[in-house]
């Protein structure tokens, strides 16, 4: 046995360490390339396109919009339909698009250089199913379609998600500060000594970072099960109640495509045998100058969502945790500072005749949920 | 032959018997021997009265100007009667032995006696040994030479008379061929170099150590000289055509002094640039990662062998890609030579025998691949008795066993072997528990000696991988290689060699884990070759190799299908592609003076694509790409779509200045219809190969290449200086997001470039002493150019840009230091350029994240590599007659413990995008190998 054990360490040995960070310096700078993302939505969805800039990679992560550019949608019958300006380089309208006609994007930035797409034609979604089952990678959702008309062949797939969160505590007490900062004794939060409960419940969210897409033409077109999300095993997402709205958006081939290389790209590298990066074929172009760098592939589409929840009490051995720290203190400044430094006090453990004598207090987090990133606004469909 | 010194000598005759071998029959009239020497003009008249043999010849010793060899114990000591009146000297001698039952023979003013017997003709008669030369003469046998063998054994060192005294007196120059054996084992010595002293004739044995050679009538000393081997020095007398067999034995203890070795000699005297021999005991001192000895890794130690990183035995070659090789194992082809990731090559190393790559002058019976063969022979079985050895390591255990069906007739040699780091792997940690791996192989080869003039090998090749890397996707391959040879020997002059194999090389990808999607896909490409090669020496001059090739391929491109019957997987399954490739040859290796020499060889090939199959069609003079797909055009079985055919041409001069150094020089051009697809650095296994069709044309290349050779010390020391230019069209890059599987419209997604590869590459090499090894550096470069919108796509603006294994500088250093005879400590050293990448330019916000921007392809580079290993031999005691050796290989690979980044790669994470250094050994890797023989 004890050579087993040496020969594991063996191989631990050779295969640690292998991935490091890395960050070369990379001098050349780009010079601020349009990124167009979103597409021409077909139906009653709105319609948002995003304009921004590409950045030098060594850069902060600050994304700069792009303002103020007059976007239109035009259609190949000539019609035209602009799209409104809403800020952080966004724009909106809801389009009433013939499903006949091929649309395209046409973009005029602020300083004059124009930007369209080719004409593409309209996209019909097929409807969403979702489903999710519990297993031992954790919880997976699985968006399911079909489209019995066969017309669509390529999907990709957005969503976002909310969940959320409880303290473990719930608190009455709150510290007395002395001048420098330090506290000196408790209070309770309420004069009639209720729970502050606005930190005990708060819900946070996410958006989907990857790209989601799925080629359909390989597959029955009944029986497409695409796992569009999968949260781990004893994820604070599923520790109450958990919400995920689903978009399914039909692509055109080349749509895809473009999709695919921008995962392989940006996603999938670090293996041993990567495919090498290169360039994105975008359906964009600069009507100034054909050879500038455009990123983006508009298409012409409808969306199809589905929006549910999952309740921890539909889950077996979730086994979500936090840990916390928790401790005890007499109601005086020294015993405070040195007992419960660092902690929120919570609730009096004793209450002699002048008041709390002793009191709990715990970690933050396990008190306040928004210092575990929660915001306490809770969101319009959420149940009590 | 004034310059042999004879002496009187005693014979042994119990030594006598065992030196003499098989057959040792020399076919001789003395009387013309006599007539003209002389002797028989010389009369004497003498009476010997009960005078005893010995004392007869000293007198007739101060009676004629001869002086006579003889040992005194052959002699009757019976008293003999003669006399002569006035008798020709030659009659009395005659009278005088017969009496005796002796033989004569006459060198110069020498006369040797011997003793014969006339029992069997066939049957060793008798030799005269001495510690110097001698010359044989069978006086009583005056036959003609016919198909008669010489077996000359390991210890023997008469003078070999070869030809008979009727062969054709106005002709000067016999053909003389045999085999090079060992003398223990019978096996044949490869690769053994055959060469006449101070004169410039001499070859090489081929993998069968058979040899031929052009020899002038008269006296010459044969050397023959192969690494391993105790070197031979035969003296030989040519009268007509022959053959001689030759035994060498095994050097077991290293000679102290200079030693001469075979390919040394070789390397300044043949025609051939660019081409390196490494027999498996210099591969085995090498170290490697995991102690496992690596016959292709081997080769990236020399100059000009180069891979993109420790994950790859894919070698490149003068800027070639990892595809244009063509790796042959015994004749038959191995489409993926890798193991285990790519981390072993997949040949048994104890079944090797040596491996030989040619970079530049590429003899003309190879052909199909555009910038290597690297042939590598196995042993064949040991004829005489059975023998095997075995090794363990830490992640792989293997075996060999040989030996003979039919003692002296035929023999087998088969070899395996396996991994067990399967298991290991499930107890690493998270990142890793998932992963699975494992791998075997077989190896069988069969000789059987039909009859003198004809021999038969079978060669099969079997190997397995599978792997999964922490998901549940499993990716499988396989090799499967059979290959029948038949050489036949004509005459002396000519002789072929005939094989018909199959080879085949598939894998299969499989995911299961959603049922609905359950899928497996698979690649599989199988070939038939035939291949026939004549050797025909036409004279001391001309040396002719002629033949045919003939290769059809088959390719299952792919086929998507459901792994179960819950699976609602719509099937794919690509159409299947078909080949013929026919190539005729002929090369001539033309020894035009005593110093210069040329290998000239022209090649033509025919390929055709052939049905049945549907061909896309494109708008006329439109771009290839899919919008411009009109529609098919079907084609029937057998019919012939596509035909690309032409000549080849290998030129090779070599210009002796003085003994020790040469110039060379050659021209090749090579023609290739075979591709491997791959948008991967590194040679993955899935990977997939594709025929030239209407719409992929052949990749061809040319070569231009330029060498100065250098022997230093005796030829222990060698200095190579090669320099090349190369030419590359039609290499196939991929467009920018290539779909490279299950596309049957490949051709929208390739690339046809243009290449150019040239470099410099110098060699300092000693494969002898208790110190040897080799330097290399080379200074090369390989640039791609796609410049031509109408073929796809521009890349860097037209620009030439560096494919994907241009590494610049590249040194190596394999040493290897013999403490003593079971004791030696081997270091290497290697650094090269760090490969190109492509880096990100920029970075852009798309679906939630921030993404990096890829700008032009390959404009920056990896970090530089160096890597030290350490390794320690220890052998066994080496008495001879012990049952098992055993020997120990103890080493430390990346001794210094450097990260060598294999890529660096960025990707999005959370919203960000974070770059990487990706190793494959991130630390020094010790390891161990146990090795048993019997």
């Amino acid at each position: 046995m004890k050579k087993i054990y040496l020969l594991i360490i063996y191989l631990s040995f050779i295969f640690t360490g292998c991935k490091e960070l890395y960050n070369p310096n990379i001098t050349t700078s780009v010079n601020g390339y349009l990124t167009v993302e979103g597409n021409i939505l077909y139906g009653n969805d709105v319609t948002t396109i995003k304009l921004s800039r590409s950045i030098g990679l060594n850069n902060l992560n600050k994304v700069i919009h792009e303002d103020y550019a007059y976007v239109v949608v035009e259609g190949d019958d000539n019609s035209k339909h602009p799209l409104s300006f809403i800020g952080n380089g966004n724009y909106q309208s809801k389009l009433n698009l013939n499903k006949a006609v091929q649309y395209r994007i046409n973009i005029t930035t602020r300083i004059g250089n124009n930007y369209v797409s080719n004409y593409a034609p309209v996209l019909i979604t097929p409807p969403l199913k979702t489903s999710w089952e519990q297993n031992n990678n954790g919880v997976e959702i699985y968006a399911n379609t079909s489209d019995p008309s066969g017309n669509t062949k390529y999907y990709m797939w957005q969503y976002d998600e909310d969940w959320e969160i409880r303290s473990v505590f719930l608190s009455n007490l709150k510290y007395t500060y002395d001048n420098n900062n330090n506290p000196i004794g408790i209070e309770y939060i309420f004069l009639d000594k209720s729970y502050d409960t606005s930190i005990y419940r708060c819900w946070k969210n996410s958006l989907s970072r990857s790209i989601l897409i799925a080629d359909g033409t390989s597959v029955n077109n009944s029986t497409l099960a695409f796992p569009v999300n999968k949260i781990t095993p004893g994820s604070e997402k599923l520790s109450v109640l958990y919400h995920t709205a689903i978009k399914q958006y039909a692509v055109s081939a080349q749509g895809y495509q473009f999709l695919l290389q921008m995962k392989k790209n940006t996603e999938q590298l670090g293996s041993i045998f990567d495919p090498q990066p290169t360039s994105l074929k975008s359906n964009i172009y600069c009507t100034n100058n054909k050879n500038e760098l455009v990123i983006g592939y508009v298409d012409v589409t409808s969306v199809s969502s589905k929006a549910f929840f999952i309740n921890n009490s539909e889950l077996q051995n979730w086994r979500y945790s936090l840990s916390c720290i928790v401790a005890e203190s007499e109601n005086k400044k020294d015993s405070i500072q040195a007992k419960l430094a660092g902690l929120t006090p919570t609730i009096p453990l004793e209450i002699g005749r002048e008041g709390i004598k002793i009191l709990q207090g715990a970690s933050p987090q396990c008190v306040d949920c928004t210092l575990r990133g929660g915001i306490k606004t809770r969101p319009p469909y959420w149940p009590n | 032959m004034k310059n042999y010194n004879f002496k009187h000598f005693k014979l042994n005759d119990s030594k006598l018997i065992i030196s003499v071998c098989l057959l040792a029959i020399l076919f001789f009239s003395s009387n013309s021997l006599l007539a003209q020497d002389g002797l028989a003009k010389n009369k004497i008249t003498v009476k010997y009265e009960q005078v005893a043999l010995d004392s007869i010849l000293k007198d007739l010793e101060t009676k004629i100007p001869y002086r006579f060899f003889y040992d005194v114990q052959q002699l009757d000591t019976n008293r003999l009667y003669f006399n002569f009146l006035a008798e020709n000297i030659d009659d009395a001698l005659g009278k005088i032995l017969n009496e005796s039952n002796l033989h004569y023979s006459i060198l110069n003013k020498n006369i040797f006696i011997t003793k014969g017997s006339t029992v069997a003709t066939h049957l060793p008669q008798y030799g005269i040994q001495s510690t110097s030369n001698a010359l044989i003469v069978n006086k009583e046998e005056d036959r003609k030479f016919s198909g008669k063998e010489i077996h000359v054994s390991a210890r023997d060192n008469k003078t070999v008379v070869i030809g008979s005294n009727q062969a054709d007196k106005n002709i000067n120059d016999f053909a003389i061929s045999g085999f090079v054996r060992d003398a223990k084992t019978d096996e044949p010595v490869g690769a053994a170099s055959l060469f006449i002293s101070n004169s410039p004739i001499g070859t090489v044995a081929d993998q069968y150590g058979f040899f031929k050679l052009m020899l002038p009538r008269g006296v010459h000393t044969l050397n023959i000289q192969s690494i391993g081997m105790e070197d031979r020095q035969i003296p030989i007398r040519i009268i007509g055509e022959g053959r001689i067999n030759i035994s060498m034995d095994t050097r077991i203890i290293a000679l102290k002094g200079v030693v001469v070795t075979a390919e040394k000699m070789n390397t300044i005297r043949n025609t051939q640039l660019g081409v390196q021999k490494l027999n498996i005991k210099t591969i085995k001192q090498v170290p490697v990662v995991f102690g496992e000895a690596d016959v292709l890794r081997v080769l990236l130690t020399t100059p000009g062998v180069k891979s993109v990183g420790e994950a790859s035995t894919g070698l490149n070659v003068r800027g070639g890609s990892a595809d244009q090789n063509l790796i042959l194992f015994n004749e038959t082809h191995v489409f993926n030579p890798a193991h285990f990731f790519g981390m072993f090559s997949a040949f048994n190393p104890e079944i090797v025998k040596d491996v030989e790559i040619f970079k530049a002058s590429i003899p003309a019976k190879y052909g199909g691949r555009l910038s290597s063969v690297i042939n590598i022979s196995t042993k064949e079985g040991n004829k005489k008795k059975y023998e095997g050895s075995a090794g363990i390591g830490l992640l792989t255990t293997r075996f060999n066993l040989e030996g003979p069906i039919v003692k002296d007739k035929s023999s087998f040699i088969i070899g395996g072997r396996t991994t067990y780091a399967n298991w290991l792997l499930k107890k690493l940690p998270s990142e890793y528990k998932n992963s699975k791996a494992g791998f075997y192989d077989v190896n069988l080869v069969l000789t059987q000696e039909v009859n003198k003039k004809n021999t038969l090998y079978i060669t099969g090749y079997m190997s397995n991988d599978q792997f999964n890397l922490n998901s549940d996707t499993v990716y499988a391959y396989n090799n499967y290689n059979a290959s029948l040879k038949w050489r036949h020997s004509f005459h002396n002059k000519l002789y072929s060699l005939t094989s018909v194999g199959f080879d085949k090389y598939q894998y299969q990808i499989y995911s299961k884990k959603i049922p609905v999607n359950a899928y497996k896909m698979s690649f599989d490409i199988s070939q038939f070759h035939f291949k026939s090669n004549f050797n025909y020496l036409a004279s001391n001059k001309h040396n002719l190799d002629y033949g045919f090739n003939g290769t059809l391929y088959y390719i299952n491109p792919g086929s998507y299908q459901p792994y179960n019957n819950e699976s609602q997987i719509i099937p794919k399954v690509m159409q299947r592609e078909q080949a013929l490739e026919m190539a005729l040859y002929l090369s001539d290796t033309y020894k035009i003076s005593r110093k210069l020499s040329a290998d000239l060889g022209l090649r033509y090939s025919l390929y055709s694509f052939l049905g049945p199959s549907t061909v896309n069609n494109y708008r006329e003079g439109a771009l290839i790409i899919e919008e411009n797909l009109i529609g098919t055009t079907q084609y029937s079985k057998g019919k012939n779509i596509q035909t690309y055919q032409g000549p080849e041409f290998r030129i090779g001069l070599r210009q002796l200045i003085n003994p020790t150094l040469s110039l060379k020089a050659g021209y090749n051009s090579l023609k290739q219809n075979i591709h491997m697809l791959t948008n991967t650095t590194a040679m993955a296994p899935t990977d997939i190969w594709k025929l030239s069709d209407a719409h992929i044309k052949p990749q061809s290349g040319d070569q231009l290449s330029l060498g100065l050779f250098k022997s230093l010390k005796s030829n222990t020391i060698e200095i190579s200086l090669e320099g090349y230019y190369k030419r590359i069209k039609n290499y196939l890059d991929f467009r920018s997001g290539a779909k490279l599987v299950l596309n049957n419209h490949i051709e929208t997604d390739v690339l046809p470039t243009n290449g150019k590869a040239y470099g410099v590459e110098f060699q300092l090499k000693k494969l002898t002493g208790k110190l040897n090894g080799w330097i290399s550096y080379s200074y090369s470069r390989i640039l791609l150019k796609a410049d031509d919108f109408d073929k796809g796509e521009i890349i860097n603006n037209g620009a030439y840009y560096p494919a994907n294994y241009d590494k610049p500088h590249d040194a190596t250093i394999v040493s290897n230091y013999k403490v003593s005879h079971r004791f030696s400590v081997s270091v290497n050293a290697t650094y090269s350029t760090g490969r190109p990448i492509t880096l990100p330019i920029g970075k852009y916000y798309y679906n939630n994240s921030f993404r990096t921007l890829y700008g032009n392809r390959n404009e920056h580079r990896i970090p530089d590599y160096f890597r030290m290993d350490l390794s320690m031999n220890i052998d066994g005691n080496h008495k001879l007659n012990q049952k098992t050796h055993n020997s120990w290989t103890i080493g430390v690979y990346n001794l210094t413990g450097r990260k060598n980044p294999f890529s660096v790669y960025y990707v999005s994470e959370n919203g960000v995008i974070n770059g990487y250094k990706l190793s494959i050994f991130g630390s020094a890797i010790p390891y161990i190998n146990f090795n048993i023989r019997f």
